[in-house]
């Protein structure tokens, strides 16, 4: 290859730069769009990681019913498997700060040796005396900064000065924990049920004589991704390993607690009998006090551990699932981009060879071989592509995964989000960028290459005019004016031209629809539909446990005093699904009983998912919502498993499949309750409904004084939730919509440039013929825009089919998103094409303006 | 016949390409008459095409007046040349220059969809000689044939001037007679000014009036008082 090719097609860059620059773009667009996706996944993995292993994120939570002594500790970390465990105290407080008043989690800080869930500093030191403290970032963004001091009060009748040694606090530090990887900081007793921050007090503090946790970290793990296989087969035996210890420990300590207790009792009786001098020891037993105390000991209840991993706690599963959805999304819209870079490619090279036929001949008949000539143009093509994903890659590895970071940091308390390089992605997109070209760039060259010279040399011929399909319809084509008939000719003229172009609209139409119907099916129907139409309830209230009679009748008289419209009992349970004969994971899910199935409608409507008919409970059969039925892939008349927990399962018929968006539920009637449970279902939950009239805040507060209320949630808060999570999404969409609209004006400019070049003298004929600039434009326009029409019809299809598979790659958990795209959707997506087709004509009507009509009819080509 | 139908007073024609002045025309005047055949002659390079090119409104002159049906084109802007392209010149090329997917009647009515008072092109069509061959595209038809249509497209715009630029310089010697006498039957039939461009001066004799051109400039400009039909010329 001598330097002569080479210096060619430098030259050739530079002549013809509007075209090289296309293919840079159209690969730019296409790598960066491609890496940026691909790599936004493994970036967040990264980032967790980094974040867990910094901060020695635990593996396992243990919480005990009682607490946890010192034996419990020791056992624990004598445990074949555990690195490390450390003991946590945690209490539920009000906190007040000027005039606020709301409820704050106060939490241990882990110990500097050995520390587990190790705080994040953001700002300040951690306190070294005993009345400071820390607060987290979000507390401290609504109230409390360095420097302030805060209140903590008590939310029961227990005085907080028997858990905490002080319970007034300077703040000295603002931090964030990996307990907490969203800014939901979960749910309390206390106040409106919502906890509004986080405090980390000195551990030294607490003076209550158990400990409130205890977090495990797993020996193995680390350098390990939380999120891969090896973390499950490294971590799954240690559970097993801490259940086993859990069982031991809970024997222990119910025989100690009731070993402690006899031995007060009989402390008590000695007391008491020589107090009143009773020498006989079965006078004192039968004394109705003692053989009260003497009861609930035999009766004492049975402790409970619980062993918790990382995908117990809510953020933790909230940010796998993004991950989930974010790899989804970016598994076939890529795809996408590269093809239509293929084509704006192959339509360039193509016109760029048949321009130079006359040089190629030339060339030829000099002797230079087929490989020389055509390595001009690879070297051309790879060139551009190349650039182009240098490009890409910068945008796609740095820019890209930033804009969306943007979005999950409003979302996940991560300190650091951080965008890495990925040699395999990278390699794949510029493997595929270079392939693409040069492969589009090879075909473009055979036919050309494989003429002989002399041929070369005679202008190529311009396809001859032929008589198109239409006009053997007579009806049609006599009643077109002849303006519209030279319209149709010239379209079907240009075959490849149509169908490049066609397929360009058609690809832009159907990102767009896609990335607009994804708004749509995820963020915006959701929660109509779900915060709109299913669940109708205003506030849902959690009962304690044992609500007595007098509370239950103290409660009702609360509520129909209190702006609540109508109210209903239910009964909700946390339950796992199971398929019959099926060892498959089962599906964790809520169990609802409604007390009065009647008037379910008015608080949850349950209607058929695919009739939209309203759905009865019976007596015989149990109700799924749609994402359940799908997931454990039964259908009404099948017989599924329900799990209260390990021991007590039961079989149910599933009678019907209803319509819901976020959260599993398994509903039941309260008779096909009895028949199965062989008792009546308590009630723990009241749905209601509110004239909204009322301010929330002291409903909750009314609500949450009366007694046996545990907890009140509003649906409008839900909601809210919902949409903040909803709002990082909509980041991703928009950079699939712009990159769409790039590469659509990309892909109109480069065919209609190509369209205007290849019929120069027919313009420059027009021209002479005394055309107006205004009907040159719309002898050339009006082709543009039918092409676009006929683009649009096959892109919305194809936009349907791409939506509905991202949907499916995206779709992780209990949410179930809506398939449907809005109307106004297709409406945008049509009206953006036809405005790029639009602003591409604008900057073309200025080519054509220029076109030099003495210059094109000189010569014979 | 003895208005002005062309008038070109001190034209010159300079382009600019880079650092290179080119002078095409040096300063050219000359008049021809209403109904006139007029035959510009002259070398290659000479500034045939140049004057010809400014005489249809495609290109306007560095410096000079002229006026074509007293209309003072040098003051033309932009628009009013396209008009008057429109609605007063018929241009036949060397390369007829027909568009390729459209039949040959469809070449025609093209041209007369902005016209004001066209000629209905089959009557053209038929005049030309082509009656069975309207519906054949450009590549179903030979070279004298599209130049024909090239000439009907012309004509049916009904212009008052049909400027030819080397109309025959792709056809063969018989084909290229036949256009010739086609283009000064119609002079002579609709009294049309023609103006048409050779560097053959053996067909200057056809021409009621001979322009030479040299070096951008009127060498020389002589009437003929006998033009001799195209049949009793020989070359
Ligand atoms: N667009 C242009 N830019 C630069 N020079 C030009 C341009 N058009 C014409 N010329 C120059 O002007 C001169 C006259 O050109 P013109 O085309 O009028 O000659 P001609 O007499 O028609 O020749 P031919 O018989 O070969 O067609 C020539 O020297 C030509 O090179
Ligand atoms: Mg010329």
């Amino acid at each position: 290859m001598g330097t002569v090719i080479i210096k060619n097609a430098i030259k050739e860059i530079h002549s013809s730069f509007s075209r090289f620059l296309a293919i840079l773009l159209v690969i730019m667009i296409g790598s960066a769009f491609y890496t940026g996706l691909k790599s936004v996944g493994p970036d967040l993995e990264a980032s967790a990681n980094q974040y867990f292993e910094a901060t020695h994120f635990m593996n396992f939570r243990l919480l005990s019913s009682i607490g946890f002594n010192d034996a419990d500790l020791a056992a624990v970390r004598n445990t074949s498997g555990v690195e490390n465990a450390q003991p946590v105290n945690a209490i539920d407080t009000f906190l007040s700060f000027g005039q606020q008043t709301n409820v704050a989690h106060v939490i241990s800080i882990p110990d500097p040796t050995g520390a587990i869930n190790d705080l994040h500093l953001v700002q300040g030191r951690l306190p070294q005396q005993s009345n400071e403290c820390i607060i987290d970032k979000q507390r401290s963004e609504a109230g409390p900064k360095i420097g302030d001091t805060i209140t903590l009060t008590s939310g029961t009748e227990t005085p907080l000065s028997e858990s905490l040694s002080e319970t007034v606090y300077h703040v000295v530090g603002i931090a964030e924990t990996p307990s907490y990887l969203t800014k939901d900081r979960g749910i309390t007793q206390l106040g409106n049920g919502k906890i509004n921050g986080l405090v980390f007090l000195p551990a030294a503090n607490f003076t209550v004589p158990a400990y409130t946790e205890i977090l495990v970290t797993a020996a193995g793990t680390s350098g390990i991704s939380t999120f891969s296989e090896e973390y499950i087969e490294i971590t799954t035996p240690l559970e097993e390993s801490l259940n086993t210890v859990a069982s031991q420990r809970v024997e222990i300590r119910q025989q100690e607690l009731k070993a402690d207790a006899e031995a007060q009792l009989a402390a008590q009786k000695t007391a008491f009998a020589a107090a009143n001098g009773i020498t006989d020891p079965s006078l004192l037993d039968a004394s109705p006090e003692f053989l009260a105390a003497q009861k609930s000991i035999n009766e004492l209840a049975t402790p409970q551990w619980h062993v918790l991993s990382r995908t117990s706690n809510s953020g933790y599963l909230d940010y796998q699932n993004t991950i989930d959805s974010t790899n989804g999304i970016a598994s076939i819209l890529p795809l996408f981009f590269f093809g239509i870079a293929t084509l704006v490619c192959l339509t360039t090279m193509t016109r760029m060879v048949e321009e130079q036929r006359t040089q190629i001949g030339t060339l030829k008949a000099l002797g230079y071989s087929n490989g020389a000539i055509a390595f001009k143009y690879l070297l051309y093509a790879a060139t551009a592509s190349i650039l182009g994903s240098l490009l890409g890659w910068a945008i796609g590895f740095m820019l890209i995964p930033q804009v969306i970071f943007k979005a999950y940091r409003v979302l996940y308390t991560l300190p650091e989000m951080t965008s890495a390089f990925y040699g395999s992605i990278a390699a794949l997109s510029a493997l595929f960028a270079i392939t693409v070209t040069t492969v589009a760039t090879f075909l473009s060259c055979l036919t050309i290459l494989r003429s002989a010279p002399a041929e070369l040399m005679l202008p190529s011929a311009p396809p001859p005019g032929k008589r198109i399909f239409l006009e053997s319809f007579d009806v049609i084509w006599k009643k077109l004016r002849f303006s519209q008939k030279i319209t149709f000719r010239n379209l079907f003229r240009y075959k490849k031209r149509f169908w490049m172009t066609v397929l360009g609209v058609a690809c832009c139409t159907a990102m767009l629809v896609a990335g607009l119907g994804l708004r749509d099916s995820i963020a915006t129907q959701v929660a109509e539909k779900q915060f709109g139409d299913i669940l109708r309830y205003d506030i849902s209230l959690q009962l304690k446990e044992n609500v007595t009679m007098e509370q239950q009748s103290a409660l009702d008289y609360t509520l129909t005093n209190n702006n609540l419209s109508a109210y209903l009992d239910n009964t909700v349970n946390n339950i796992s699904v199971q398929r019959i004969a099926d060892t498959s994971d089962s599906i964790d899910s809520l169990l609802m009983v409604p007390t009065d199935p009647a008037s379910l409608s008015n608080y949850f409507m349950l209607r058929s998912y695919d009739t939209g008919e309203p759905l009865v409970l019976s007596d015989h059969g149990v109700i799924l919502t749609q994402k359940l039925a799908e997931s454990l892939d039964v259908s009404p008349g099948d017989t599924i498993v329900i799990k209260e927990d390990e021991t007590t399962t039961q079989l149910v018929l599933v009678e019907g499949i209803a319509e819901n968006y976020l959260q599993h539920y398994v509903f039941l009637s309260p008779s096909y309750y009895q028949t199965i449970y062989g008792e009546a279902p308590q009630p723990n939950q009241i749905l209601g409904l509110l004239d909204s009239t009322q301010p929330q805040e002291d409903l909750a507060a009314t609500l949450m004084a009366t007694e046996g209320v545990s907890s009140v949630r509003f649906t409008s808060n839900n909601e809210q939730d919902f949409q903040n999570t909803l709002g990082s999404i909509n980041y991703l969409i928009w950079i699939i919509i712009i990159a769409a609209a790039l590469l659509a004006l990309v892909v109109q400019y480069t065919l209609t440039t190509i369209n205007i070049s290849e019929r120069f003298r027919e313009i420059a004929t027009i021209k002479v013929l005394g055309f107006y600039d205004r009907e040159v434009s719309a002898y050339i326009t009006r082709e543009s825009y039918l092409l676009t029409l006929f683009g649009i019809l096959p892109g919305l299809i194809a936009g349907v089919l791409l939506h509905g598979y991202i949907l499916d790659a995206a779709e992780v958990g209990n949410v179930m998103y809506v398939e449907s795209i809005l109307a106004q959707s297709f409406l945008l997506s049509i009206l953006l094409t036809f405005m790029f087709t639009w602003l591409v004509n604008l900057i073309l009507i200025g080519t054509l303006k220029k076109i030099n009509m003495v210059e094109a009819l000189k010569s014979n080509e | 016949m003895n208005e002005t139908m062309i008038q070109f007073k001190g034209i010159t024609k300079q382009y600019t390409m880079g650092e290179v002045k080119i002078d095409a025309l040096t300063g050219v005047d000359f008049t021809v008459k209403r109904g006139e055949f007029a035959i510009i002659a002259g070398p290659s390079g000479a500034g045939k095409s140049t004057i010809l090119n400014i005489l249809g409104g495609m290109d306007s002159p560095t410096t000079g007046e002229f006026t074509v049906n007293k209309q003072p084109l040098h003051r033309y802007g932009k628009k009013d040349l396209i008009t008057y392209r429109r609605q007063e010149v018929g241009f036949v090329f060397q390369f007829y220059n027909l568009i390729q997917n459209l039949t040959a009647l469809e070449n025609v009515e093209l041209a007369v969809e902005i016209c004001k008072n066209p000629f209905k092109p089959l009557e053209i069509l038929k005049q030309v000689g082509l009656e069975n061959r309207m519906i054949n595209f450009p590549s179903q038809l030979s070279g004298g044939e599209q130049q024909r249509v090239s000439i009907a497209r012309a004509l049916a715009k009904n212009p008052t001037l049909l400027l030819c630029d080397e109309p025959t310089g792709a056809l063969d010697y018989t084909t290229g007679r036949s256009v010739l006498k086609l283009l000064q039957d119609t002079c002579r039939q609709t009294g049309m000014t023609v103006v048409l461009i050779t560097h053959n001066l053996a067909i200057a004799p056809m021409g009621d009036r001979i322009i030479k051109i040299k070096n951008g400039c009127v060498e020389n400009m002589s009437v003929n008082p006998n033009p001799l039909p195209v049949e009793d010329i020989e070359w």
